[in-house]
C-alpha cells in the first residue's frame, strides 16, 4: 500500500499517531485509533494464544488486548516499569486493542518521504510493518494493524 | 421508487403474519365448520392480500387468491362444506401464496411457479358451473379489470354472508365494513392492531438490552460504593435509581419477550400434514400460549419443539382402530402447555397415546450394549426410559421419513442443555408420553457460581451445577485417590472423574496445600465430572458478553463484568471437559461404532470390584453383579438368629462377612475381626439369583476393567479362579459359592425373608 498523491501534484501529508514497542517507533493513522488508555487493568485470559495479553472492561465493554512486543517477538526483559499503554481500535464489527510500551506524539507526515520496508527486514516484522516515513532523525515505521489481529497466520508462520 | 418498495416490504411483512394464522384458523375450522368467526378471519385475510396484490400488480398472486375467495365465499354461502379434501387445498393455497410472497422478497418477482393446477382444484370443488375445463390457465382472472365481474363475485356473497352474520352475532363493527369495500380500501382499514404496535429491529433490541445491561452493573457499583454513605440525600438518589434501573430492566427484557404462541401458531398446521400421512387423528391442544419467552430462546427451542410433536404423532399416538381397540377415543390429543417457574420458562409436550414401550427399549439398548442382562433388573423405569436420549436410539419398528431416524432426541436433549435449560420425560404404558422441557427466560443473563484460580475469577454457568463437595483433610481416605494416573474422587460410592482448575489453567499453585480445596460437580454432556477449586466466591446473575474472534480457541463461553468492574471468565463446561480428557467427543457417532466398540470392548475386558481381604488379599466382584458400593456404620449391623441383618431402604439386607466365610483364613481373621473396631464398615450391595446380599469387606480398592490374563483355577471355595488386575494377582469371588458357604439354605428360602 502505497500513500496516493493528489491529481495537482500537491504532497498530501497524513496525521499519525506514534508509538513505542521496544526500540520500534511505530505509527497507526490517526482515524483508526479509537482512544489511548492509560492506568488500566488487564485481565489475563489462561489458554489463550499467547499474544493476546488479556481482556479490558471499556465502559462496559469487553475488548481483547494483542500484545506488540510478543507480535513482534521483543523479548521482555527491556519492558519498562512504568505501565503499558493500550491503544483501542475500531475492528469493523468489534472494537480490538494492542498493548504498547509508551504512546508518542501525534505527527503529520508528508507522502513523498514513504518508503516500502527494505527486504532484509525479515518474517513476522516484514509482515507487520508496510513501510516508512523517512523523519528528520528517525523512521517511522507503520503498522499494518490488520495483520497485527491476525493472529492465524503468525502460529501458522511460527 | 422508494415508497413503493416500502409499500411492498409492509404488504409482505403483513402477509407472512397473516399467513400463519390462516394456517391454524384452517385447521381449527375443519374441527368446527361452524365458528363463523374464524371464517370470517380466513376470508378477510385471503381477501386482504388480494386485493393489495391487484393493486401492486402482482397477477399470479391474484389469480391464485382470487379463485381461493371464490371458493370461500362459496363455503360461506353454505353453497359448499368443508372437506378434507378442500381443507387440503385452502392450504395448498396458502403454501403457494408463501412462495410467491418469498419469491417477491428476495427477487421482486413473482418467480418461476405455476399454480393452474392448483387454479383448477381449487375452482373444482362443488359445482359444475365452473369447470376446470377448457380454461386451465384462468388468465381470465387476471386479465379482467378490477371493476370487472370479479368484484361482482366478491362482493355480492360478501354481503349476502355480512347479512348473515350480523343475524347470528355481534360481530367486529370493522368487518362487514370491510367486506362491502370490497377491493377497494382495505390497506387502510385491516390492520387493526397497527395502531398500538410498531415493528422494531431486533438488533435496535439487542443494543438497548445491552445498554441496560451495562446500566445494571453501573447502579451495582454506585450502590455498592454508597452503601454506609452518610450523605443522605445521595443515598436516596441511588435508592431510585436503584428502583427504576430494575424496571427498566424488566421493561426492555419484555420488548425481547414473544409469546410463545409465535411457534405454536405453526403446530395445528404441522400435525395435520403429519397425522394424514400416517393415517391417524390428530388433534392439538394448548394451554398458556401467551406465555412469554424471550426471541433468542424461541428461535433455539423451535426444532426441539417441533422434533418432540412429530415424535408423538409418529411413535407416540396410535392408530385409530387401536385407539378404538384399547377404548380411547380415535382422536388422539397432543397437548401443549407452557407455564412460568422461577426465572425459567416450562414446557410440556404431552400425547395421549401408547405410551413408551419399556421392553421394546430395553431390547434395543441390550442390542446397542449399552446395558447389561445382569444391569437390567435394577434399572428403574425412568432409567430405561432415559436411553431414548441416547445417540442414534430409535424405538420406532420401522424407519418413516419423518422421523425415526435414530437421530434426534439427543440432539433435543443437547441443544436444550447447552441453552441452560434440561429435558425430562414422563410416560405412562399405554397412557401418555410426556416430555418436560425446562430453559431460562432469556439467554442473555445467567445466573453463575464464582470461583478463583489464583488471579482469575471464573465463572460456571449453575446450569452445569450438580453439587458442591468441601474437601476435608481429616476424611482423607475419602479424598482424591489415584487410579492409574488418574485423578478420582469417590462419590457416594462411585468414581469422579477429577479436574483440577489450577492445573487446566495453568495457574501456578502455592504450595501443595489442597486442605479446604473444593469440589464442583459439574455435567459435561453426558458425563460427570468433579473439578477441583481452590475458592468458591459467590453465586450472582450476569449478563454474559461474547468474546470475539481472537478468542474463539479457550474453554470460556463468554466474559462478563462484575460489580467491582473486574472481569469474570465464563467457563465452558463441555470445551473444558474436552480438553481435560473427561468428556469425549463420542456422542455424535453413529450408533453402528457404538455397538462394535460395545461389543469389541465387551469381549475383551471385564468390570471388576477390587477389594481387600482382612490378609490384605486382593479379591474382586464381577461388576454386573453389584449393585451400590456403600459404608455402613457398625452400629446399624442387627442380628436375626444366627444371620447379621441390615435395615437397607425398605429391605432387610443380609449380611455376609467375607473375612468370616472364606476357608483357610477363617479362623485367623475371626481373632483378627475382634481387633478392629473400625466405625464404618465398607459393604458390597450384590444381587445373586436376583437376590441381594451385603457383601462385608475390609476394604474396597476401586473399579477396574481389564482383560483377564493369566487365569488360574482357584484354590478354595468360594473363589472362582485367580487372575492377574493390575500387576497383582487377584482372587475372583463366586458369589453364590461365597453365600452357600455362609449360609447354606439362603437360596432354598422363600425370597420374602430377605427382600421385601
Amino acid at each position: 500500500m502505497g500513500p496516493p498523491i493528489s491529481d495537482t501534484g500537491v504532497m498530501m501529508t497524513r496525521q499519525f499517531c506514534t508509538f513505542f514497542v521496544g526500540e520500534l517507533f511505530l505509527g497507526i493513522e490517526v482515524e483508526r485509533i479509537q482512544e489511548v488508555l492509560r492506568d488500566w487493568t488487564i485481565t489475563p485470559v489462561p489458554m489463550a494464544d499467547s499474544a493476546i495479553r488479556g481482556l479490558i472492561n471499556l465502559r462496559g465493554q469487553i475488548v481483547t488486548a494483542v500484545d506488540l512486543r510478543t507480535r513482534f517477538r521483543i523479548p521482555d526483559y527491556d519492558r519498562g516499569e512504568s505501565a503499558p499503554v493500550i491503544l483501542v481500535l475500531d475492528g469493523g464489527n468489534q472494537l480490538l486493542s494492542l498493548v504498547v510500551d509508551r504512546s508518542g506524539d501525534v505527527l503529520e507526515v508528508e507522502d513523498d518521504c514513504f518508503e516500502e520496508p527494505p527486504d532484509t527486514l525479515k518474517n513476522e516484522s516484514r509482515r507487520l510493518i508496510l513501510g516508512a516515513y523517512k523523519l528528520e532523525h528517525n523512521l517511522l515505521l507503520v503498522l499494518d494493524v490488520d495483520h497485527a489481529f491476525n493472529l492465524d497466520a503468525a502460529t501458522e508462520e511460527a | 421508487m422508494g415508497g413503493m418498495d416500502d409499500i411492498i416490504a409492509e404488504f409482505l411483512a403483513e402477509s407472512v403474519e397473516n399467513l400463519d394464522q390462516l394456517d391454524q384458523d384452517l385447521v381449527s375450522l375443519e374441527k368446527d365448520p361452524a365458528d363463523r368467526e374464524v371464517f370470517a378471519r380466513i376470508f378477510r385475510t385471503i381477501h386482504t392480500i388480494k386485493g393489495t396484490c391487484g393493486f401492486l400488480a402482482f397477477a399470479k398472486l391474484e389469480s391464485v387468491t382470487h379463485v381461493g375467495e371464490s371458493l370461500l365465499s362459496r363455503l360461506r354461502d353454505g353453497e359448499l362444506d368443508l372437506s378434507p379434501e378442500i381443507t387440503t387445498d385452502l392450504l395448498a393455497l396458502i403454501d403457494a401464496v408463501r412462495a410467491i410472497l418469498a419469491n417477491i422478497d428476495a427477487t421482486g418477482q413473482e418467480g418461476e411457479g405455476e399454480y393452474a393446477d392448483l387454479i383448477a382444484r381449487l375452482q373444482s370443488h362443488g359445482e359444475g358451473a365452473r369447470p376446470a375445463t377448457g380454461n386451465p390457465g384462468t388468465g381470465a382472472a387476471t386479465s379482467r379489470s378490477k371493476a370487472g365481474p370479479r368484484k361482482k363475485a366478491a362482493a355480492t356473497p360478501a354481503k349476502k354472508a355480512a347479512r348473515k352474520t350480523r343475524k347470528m352475532k355481534a360481530e367486529p363493527a370493522a368487518e362487514p365494513a370491510v367486506d362491502e369495500d370490497a377491493d377497494g380500501l382495505e390497506l387502510a382499514s385491516t390492520p387493526t392492531n397497527a395502531d398500538t404496535s410498531i415493528r422494531v429491529d431486533v438488533r435496535v433490541l439487542d443494543h438497548l438490552m445491552n445498554l441496560v445491561g451495562e446500566l445494571v452493573l453501573s447502579r451495582n457499583q454506585i450502590v455498592q460504593h454508597l452503601a454506609g454513605s452518610a450523605d443522605s440525600q445521595l443515598t436516596s438518589s441511588s435508592q431510585h435509581l436503584d428502583t427504576i434501573t430494575g424496571e427498566l430492566q424488566e421493561a426492555v427484557m419484555r420488548t425481547r419477550m414473544q409469546p410463545i404462541s409465535s411457534i405454536w401458531n405453526k403446530l395445528p398446521r404441522f400435525t395435520r400434514d403429519l397425522s394424514l400421512k400416517f393415517g391417524k387423528e390428530v388433534s392439538v391442544e394448548m394451554e398458556g400460549e401467551e406465555t412469554g419467552l424471550d426471541k433468542s430462546v424461541i428461535e433455539a427451542i423451535k426444532g426441539a419443539l417441533l422434533h418432540l410433536v412429530r415424535n408423538a404423532v409418529d411413535h407416540g399416538i396410535e392408530d385409530p382402530d387401536t385407539r378404538e381397540a384399547n377404548e380411547k377415543p380415535r382422536t388422539g390429543t397432543i397437548r401443549l402447555r407452557a407455564h412460568h417457574e422461577g426465572g425459567a420458562v416450562v414446557i410440556e409436550v404431552h400425547d395421549d397415546g401408547g405410551g413408551l414401550d419399556r421392553d421394546g427399549i430395553l431390547a434395543k439398548a441390550l442390542k446397542a450394549g449399552l446395558v447389561t442382562d445382569a444391569e437390567i433388573e435394577n434399572l428403574s423405569p425412568h432409567a430405561i426410559e432415559s436411553f431414548i436420549f441416547h445417540p442414534g436410539f430409535s424405538t420406532a419398528s420401522k424407519v418413516t421419513n419423518i422421523s425415526g431416524r435414530g437421530v434426534g432426541l439427543d440432539v433435543v436433549r443437547t441443544n436444550i442443555e447447552r441453552m441452560g435449560g434440561s429435558v425430562e420425560l414422563q410416560s405412562e404404558p399405554g397412557a401418555s408420553t410426556t416430555f418436560r422441557i425446562k430453559i431460562p427466560l432469556t439467554l442473555a443473563i445467567v445466573s453463575v457460581l464464582l470461583v478463583a484460580a489464583g488471579e482469575h475469577r471464573i465463572a460456571i454457568p449453575q446450569a452445569s451445577v450438580v453439587e458442591l463437595i468441601r474437601l476435608d483433610d481429616t476424611a482423607s481416605n475419602l479424598g482424591i485417590e489415584d487410579l492409574n494416573g488418574v485423578p478420582v474422587f469417590r462419590l457416594r460410592g462411585n468414581l469422579l472423574p477429577v479436574v483440577f482448575l489450577n492445573h487446566e489453567l495453568g495457574v501456578q499453585e502455592e504450595g501443595d496445600d489442597r486442605s479446604g480445596a473444593n469440589i464442583v460437580v459439574l455435567q459435561g454432556d453426558d458425563r460427570q465430572f468433579g473439578l477441583v477449586v481452590n475458592a468458591i466466591e459467590d453465586s450472582q446473575e450476569i449478563v454474559v458478553k461474547p468474546l470475539g474472534r481472537l478468542l474463539s480457541a479457550v474453554p470460556f463461553a463468554g466474559a462478563t463484568i462484575l460489580g467491582d468492574g473486574r472481569i469474570a471468565l465464563i467457563l465452558d463446561v463441555f470445551r473444558l471437559g474436552l480438553a481435560a480428557g473427561v468428556v469425549s467427543e463420542t456422542r455424535a457417532h453413529s450408533i453402528a461404532t457404538q455397538i462394535s466398540t460395545a461389543v469389541k470392548s465387551r469381549a475383551a475386558h471385564t468390570r471388576l470390584v477390587c477389594v481387600h481381604g482382612a490378609d490384605d488379599e486382593r479379591l474382586a466382584v464381577e461388576f454386573e453383579a453389584v449393585n451400590r458400593l456403600e459404608y455402613i456404620p457398625r452400629s446399624s449391623i442387627e442380628r436375626v438368629g444366627n444371620q447379621q441383618v441390615l435395615q437397607y431402604g425398605e429391605e432387610i439386607l443380609q449380611l455376609v462377612d467375607l473375612q468370616q466365610t472364606l476357608p483357610e483364613r477363617r479362623k485367623e481373621a475371626r481373632n483378627r475381626a475382634k481387633e478392629i473396631d473400625d466405625a464404618t464398615i465398607p459393604m458390597v450391595v450384590c444381587t445373586v439369583g436376583g437376590r441381594r446380599i451385603g457383601l462385608v469387606v475390609h476394604r474396597i480398592a476401586d473399579i477396574v476393567e481389564e482383560e483377564l490374563k493369566a487365569r488360574r483355577p482357584a484354590s478354595r471355595d468360594g473363589i472362582r479362579g485367580c487372575a492377574v488386575i493390575q500387576g497383582r494377582i487377584t482372587e475372583i469371588l463366586d458369589l453364590e459359592a461365597v453365600i452357600r458357604l455362609a449360609d447354606p439354605e439362603f437360596f432354598d428360602r422363600e425370597t420374602g425373608q430377605v427382600q421385601k
